[in-house]
């Protein structure tokens, strides 16, 4: 993106939440199934009819740390530590 | 000056739309473009001023005409959005040498519903978005493709987004505000995030590049 934007403390919150990688897997519904995505990875891993076989299949990333479960609005339904 | 960059957007300002704005905002800047949405503190000549300056400028515009009947059965239905994308089109059709060139999007919950309460816009591109962030986030970055051969599909986009709220009530939370309220922060300030947050998360995600090397390495507006 070409313009260059005037940061404010709560736009360097915005950039660096974006660069780092927490090792957070994500959980989406989408309209194919659940989605898992790891942070940093440009697509999905695995598209699962489920949400529970989704989220099985997050825990089950080695390089998962947390799993954050997504609600159809994209808000955060849960936020756990890797089982 | 028009330009081709930026979009004008007239929805409604509420807590109920406010999940179908965000990823609206978040799709026209993640294809790169600049959303142009008006304040609503202003008094209201200056407000009308501001938003015909707003249309002006935009060769794009994106009129929401889901939410004009009342929240509630006692309320009023609510004229601003019809009322907003009148003006728009009347500043089209009033001088075609400078405003010619725009184009609308029209969207609605239900793909016919507009028939029965405005069929004066029939012809124009008109796209549901069942009140669905995923696929608001569909049909306009359908409508823009051909635009772009360098937009993503709409899964990258959903995706990122996705990501993108997990960071936003994390952030917003922490800051003390309420992440659900459309009031937290202003517009631009929502914008500014995203603009913000957008650039590191492609980066991370090496999404740019990519994108440039599906289309040969260049990009068309």
């Amino acid at each position: 993106m070409a313009k260059i934007i005037k940061k404010t403390n709560l736009t360097e919150k915005f950039s660096k939440a974006a660069s780092t990688n927490s090792g957070r897997v994500h959980v989406v519904p989408t309209k194919d199934g659940w989605a898992v995505k790891k942070e940093g990875a440009k697509r999905a891993s695995v598209v699962t009819p489920t949400k529970g076989s989704a989220v099985k299949a997050a825990n089950s990333l080695k390089s998962a740390v947390r799993v954050v479960v997504h609600k159809k609005d994209g808000t955060i339904h849960s936020n756990t530590k890797k089982k | 000056m028009i330009s081709p960059e930026n979009v004008f957007i007239n929805c409604p300002f509420d807590n109920y739309y406010f999940p179908l704005l965000k990823p609206l905002l978040f799709t026209l800047i993640y294809v790169e473009l600049n959303p142009k949405i008006s304040e609503t503190s202003d008094s209201g000549e200056i407000r009308l001023n501001n938003i015909k300056n707003l249309m002006a400028i935009s060769k794009y515009s994106i009129h929401d005409l889901s939410r004009m009947e009342p929240l509630k059965t006692k309320d009023y239905p609510r004229f601003n959005m019809p009322f907003e994308c009148g003006i728009d089109f009347g500043l089209k059709m009033s001088n075609e040498e400078n405003f010619g060139e725009k184009k609308f999007l029209i969207l609605e919950k239900e793909q016919h519903r507009y028939q029965k309460v405005i069929s004066d816009i029939s012809g124009n591109d008109i796209k549901a978005h069942k009140n669905d962030p995923e696929q608001i986030i569909k049909v306009v970055r359908d409508w823009f493709k051909p635009t772009n051969p360098a937009i993503p599909r709409h899964k990258e986009i959903w995706l990122a987004y996705n990501e993108f709220e997990f960071d936003y009530e994390s952030i917003l939370n922490v800051e003390g505000y309420d992440p659900k309220d459309i009031s937290s922060l202003t517009f631009s300030d929502i914008i500014e995030n995203m603009a913000a947050w957008i650039p590191e998360y492609k980066e991370k995600n090496n999404i740019a590049q990519q994108h440039l090397q599906e289309i040969g390495g260049s990009v068309v507006k």
